[in-house]
């Protein structure tokens, strides 16, 4: 909704000095937004000026020369406009002019020609093209001869106007009027509400002799009607079509814009029909099932049940609170109107307009309208039709009326406002800010009575008085302070919490990736089956299914930095995984990462990812939330066609596969990457070990290395697993340090080399009982994996 | 909803973390006060510039026994720490009453501009405002719907988008940055952030 200062001062009186920025922002305090104050004709510098002489361009086709008289001077601008002529009265911009958009004038040269300052067509100095006649649209604005030479343009042709374009809310409905408007303003400046001029005579035999209703639905509450009679159809006055170019409606003809007038001023829509095209009567009804009815725009549109017709008792002419139809339009050559002012169902309006047409009246209809602002329209639109059209106003008035006419009383105690708001106020200022917004309120000792007017139909419960009340005293004047209460930390997601953090100090950086991801990668990088989350409407394939491992999207984000030429990446997401089997809907989290290139770069030495890093960072996690000695990397049961088939292993937690480390196939990736995945519900319900103190031994350890040389399907995990069985009381653990593929091996064997270490809390170890059970070790190996010491 | 994504006639992408807020209230059962803060992913199908279809959302919803006296004032002054803390000590808080509809009464919140301080720029359109929250206090029907008495329990809530929050703390001028995950991206917020 766009305000027009120019049309608001016609019901308030608005001080002078106020900037119209400072309107809207007073505006905005009290919860309407906006979202440009301006001028209407946003230009400077402009001047009315007479065309002296006119000559063509020595050196164009289309180029004037023309001595311009502007009062004090006279001046010679070159003008590319075809209709500029000698004699004419125009709108000169000055040297120093801007005009909107930032275009600035200047004394220039013109193809050797002096130009000082430039004749303006009326979209130049910032009218919108559609509201301009064809000569205008096409040319410089000729301003009638009366114009004085040497003033202002503007404030002659009245469009000294300043604009507030309002970006309301769902709920104010009953600021899309002027009048709406006003009462809005009366509130923040304390001002009272001028009243409407309704005044008008009226002749001739009363309208229901000769006119009938019928209402046959349930869905119009009001209905009124009423006929003017031997209307002139004519260009608007002045004040009129300007104030509709402010508030962004094109001028057509007089009735035509008297009916927009009053909708935008009283914030009701009204149809003008013409009157000998109507059979003496209007009936409003349901449409049948595949109706036809040829609107305005002439477009045959077809109808159904669920819309709202105005018939002429045989046939439908308009679809209620849309738009009329073309057969009873009002033309040229009209003389009898009938005037319409009626409120129909606001959702069903919002239906039927949402399929065909939201216009500046569906609008109105949707948010709802006040009945008692039914009768003033037609009864304005009667008076502007005498004064602005020559009509005759016939008497009396067809009217039907289901209406709610009635103000709502709400009590609401001067407690209850203080306490929801968190104040102090007294109850003479909460009657104040009632008295401004112009409701009637009642002291009643502990409440307030407050008769709400029905304009007002936002406002239904104590609540809405309340927020009046915080509105226009000013949330700024309330103290903001902390509530005192007693808080506990949630526990939800610490472990969550826990888990990013360590990623993170193991240098890894965490990544938000999108869930939904392209229906050809949910499958892949697992063995599980389950049946994927499909999107019924994706706005793209590449997202239209949640993704069920998050691996797909680090390899994407992967391939993204690659292209971007980060090639060392280390990252990190925990996040969910969504799946369905059968009619079992689920989702969990879940850690995953991907290692390549550099690790750690910062450390200054080449650490290239391999598999042992990659598991050493599921270790770590593993080992940092409580599971040391309880999981182990076990091969895969079945291949996963996406896993490189030796370098890849399964996490099993207390017997449990949890997760899946290991290395992308080469068809997959030619790069060395890594990735690593846990269930993390699965993996946080296993049972830890307690944190307990075991006793540190005063003897030293014994390391001893040992290299064997095995088949390539022997994995490390295995090989240690072997040694740790063989190993009794005395073995402390192993470590794998180096594993080998080549010659002067055979093709089909590796080399691992394991560090071991034993020891005792009682004692030193001898060199004897080191050797009896590093043999018991080896010749477990040399029976359990076929391993040969390597020599 | 258009902007909603279907999985089924029944199953939906939440578009907004306030479903946390009803499933709290109603698993409560009036049996105690409530204050949370939820965050989490939502989605909605538009995807440019400032927004994603998958973003992030953090609201706040406190609901007590009216004895206590929650107020519009407690909703000021939360607010007022928790932008301060995430935008410094400097940023000023703005209430303008707006409309929503589980709120009563209901408020935009603005803070000053952190590109030009308040006085006026392109990215605040010369208002010296930027808006960032919803809130208000819990509308009655709210509160009975999920089995409060609105005449003993009262509350406030808010909300925010953390993605929109994060761009405007750091200045990053591409929402799409947040979820392309460039290591030259990631690496610049591994720090301690004072």
């Amino acid at each position: 909704m766009i305000l027009s200062r120019n049309f608001v001062k016609d019901y308030i009186d608005l001080d002078d000095e106020l900037s119209i920025k400072q309107i809207a922002e007073d505006m905005t305090r009290v919860g309407n937004e906006y979202d440009e104050a301006r001028a209407l004709v946003n230009s400077t510098n402009l001047i009315i000026g007479k065309v002296l002489e006119c000559e063509m361009h020595p050196d164009s086709d289309n180029l004037h020369v023309c001595k311009v008289d502007v009062g004090n001077e006279v001046l010679q601008i070159v003008c590319g406009a075809p209709n500029v002529a000698k004699g004419e009265k125009v709108i000169v911009a000055l040297p120093g002019a801007v005009l909107p958009g930032d275009f600035k004038i200047q004394k220039s040269v013109k193809r050797g020609v002096e130009s000082n300052g430039m004749i303006c067509a009326l979209y130049e100095i910032g009218i919108d093209k559609k509201f301009l006649s064809e000569e205008d649209k096409n040319g410089i604005h000729v301003l009638s001869d009366d114009a004085p030479v040497g003033k202002d343009p503007i404030e002659y042709m009245k469009l000294n106007d300043e604009i507030i374009d309002f970006d309301l809310t769902a709920n104010r409905g009953d600021l899309l009027s002027i009048l709406g408007m006003a009462y809005e303003l009366g509130a923040i400046y304390d001002k009272k509400v001028k009243e409407v001029d309704l005044s008008h005579r009226e002749s001739g035999e009363d309208l229901n002799k000769s006119f009938e209703l019928k209402i046959n639905t349930p869905n119009c509450s009001l209905f009124l009607a009423r006929k003017v009679e031997n209307v002139e159809i004519k260009e608007s006055p002045d004040f009129i079509k300007n104030r509709l170019i402010a508030c962004g409606v094109r001028p057509i003809n007089n009735v035509v814009d008297i009916s927009n007038y009053v909708m935008l001023e009283l914030g009701q829509p009204l149809h003008f029909y013409d009157a000998d095209r109507l059979n003496g009567c209007l009936e409003v009804r349901q449409a049948q099932s595949g109706e036809k009815l040829t609107t305005l725009d002439e477009q045959e549109r077809i109808l159904d049940e669920n819309d709202l017709v105005i018939s002429d008792g045989n046939k439908g002419i308009g679809l209620a609170g849309v738009m009329g139809g073309l057969s009873t339009e009002v033309e040229e050559t009209t003389k009898n109107v009938i005037i319409e002012a009626a409120i129909f169902d606001s959702v069903m309006v919002r239906k039927t307009s949402k399929k065909i047409l939201r216009s500046e009246a569906s609008n109105r209809f949707e948010k709802g309208l006040d009945p008692n602002r039914t009768y003033m329209a037609i009864e304005r639109a009667c008076k502007l039709l005498a004064e602005y059209a020559g009509g005759t106003v016939v008497t009396g008035m067809c009217e039907y009326n289901q209406a709610d006419m009635k103000d709502r009383e709400i009590e609401v105690s001067y407690e209850q406002i203080n306490a929801l708001l968190g104040t102090e106020i007294p109850k003479e200022e909460v009657l104040n800010v009632y008295r401004k917004l112009g409701f009637t309120a009642k002291d009643s000792g502990t409440t307030a009575d407050v008769i709400v007017p029905r304009r007002r139909l936002d406002i239904s419960i104590p609540e809405d008085l309340i927020e009046e009340v915080s509105r226009i005293y000013g949330v700024d004047n309330i103290e903001g302070k902390l509530p005192v209460v007693p808080m506990k930390r949630g526990s939800r997601n610490n472990t969550l919490r826990e888990i990013r953090r360590k990623m993170v100090n193991l240098g890894l950086n965490e990544t938000l990736t999108y869930v939904l991801i392209n229906d050809k990668e949910v499958h892949k990088y697992t063995a599980d089956s389950f049946e994927e989350l499909r999107l019924s409407d994706p706005m793209t394939e590449e997202r239209s299914v949640l993704r069920y491992s998050l691996i797909p999207s680090l390899v994407k984000t992967y391939e993204y930095n690659k292209a971007h030429y980060n090639k060392d990446v280390s990252i990190f997401e925990i996040g969910k995984g969504f799946w369905k089997k059968g009619e079992e809907y689920g989702e969990n989290n879940k850690l995953c990462a991907l290692m390549t290139g550099n690790y750690l770069d910062s450390l200054g030495k080449d650490q290239k990812v391999d598999f042992y890093v990659m598991k050493g960072v599921a270790e770590e996690i593993l080992d940092y939330l409580g599971y040391g000695g309880r999981y182990s990397f076990v091969k895969p049961k079945q291949d996963i066609c996406e896993f490189h088939p030796y370098q890849t292993a399964e996490i099993s937690v207390n017997a449990d596969i949890c997760g899946i480390v290991g290395k992308l196939h080469p068809n997959e990736t030619k790069d060395d990457v890594y990735v690593l995945e846990i269930n993390l519900d699965k993996l946080l319900e296993k049972k830890t070990g307690k944190m307990t103190f075991k006793e540190i031994s005063k003897f030293p350890s014994v390391n001893k290395d040992l290299a064997v040389v095995v088949d390539k399907f022997v994995t490390s995990a295995e090989l240690q697993s072997e040694i740790k069985r063989a190993g009794g009381k005395l073995f402390l653990g192993s470590k794998v340090f180096d594993v080998y593929q080549g010659a002067p091996l055979p093709p089909n064997k590796k080399s691992i080399a394991v560090s071991l270490s034993f020891g005792a809390n009682d004692r030193t170890l001898t060199d004897e009982e080191v050797n009896t059970v590093l043999n018991q070790i080896i010749e477990r190996l040399e029976k359990g994996v076929k391993a040969e010491l390597r020599k | 909803m258009q902007d909603s994504f279907y999985i089924t006639d029944k199953y939906l992408l939440r578009t907004q973390t306030s479903s946390v807020q009803a499933r709290t209230m109603v698993a409560n059962e009036e049996k105690s006060p409530i204050r949370i803060i939820t965050l989490g992913k939502t989605y909605r199908r538009e995807d440019d510039a400032t927004h994603s279809h998958q973003f992030n959302q953090i609201e706040g919803l406190v609901i007590d026994r009216k004895e206590t006296k929650i107020s519009l004032a407690d909703l000021k002054g939360t607010l007022e720490v928790f932008m301060k803390k995430m935008l410094g000590e400097k940023t000023e808080l703005r209430f303008r009453p707006s409309y929503f509809p589980f709120t009563e009464p209901s408020y935009e919140v603005d803070v000053t501009c952190f590109k030009c301080g308040g006085k006026g720029c392109s990215l605040c359109k010369q208002t010296g405002w930027i808006e960032v929250l919803g809130s208000g206090m819990v509308h009655p029907n709210v509160l009975r719907m999920n089995g409060y008495d609105p005449d003993k329990y009262a509350g406030f809530a808010f909300g925010t988008g953390i993605d929109r929050l994060a761009m405007f703390k750091y200045g990053i001028t591409d929402m799409r940055y947040l979820y392309a995950n460039d290591i030259k991206f990631l690496s610049q917020f591994d720090r301690m952030d004072k």
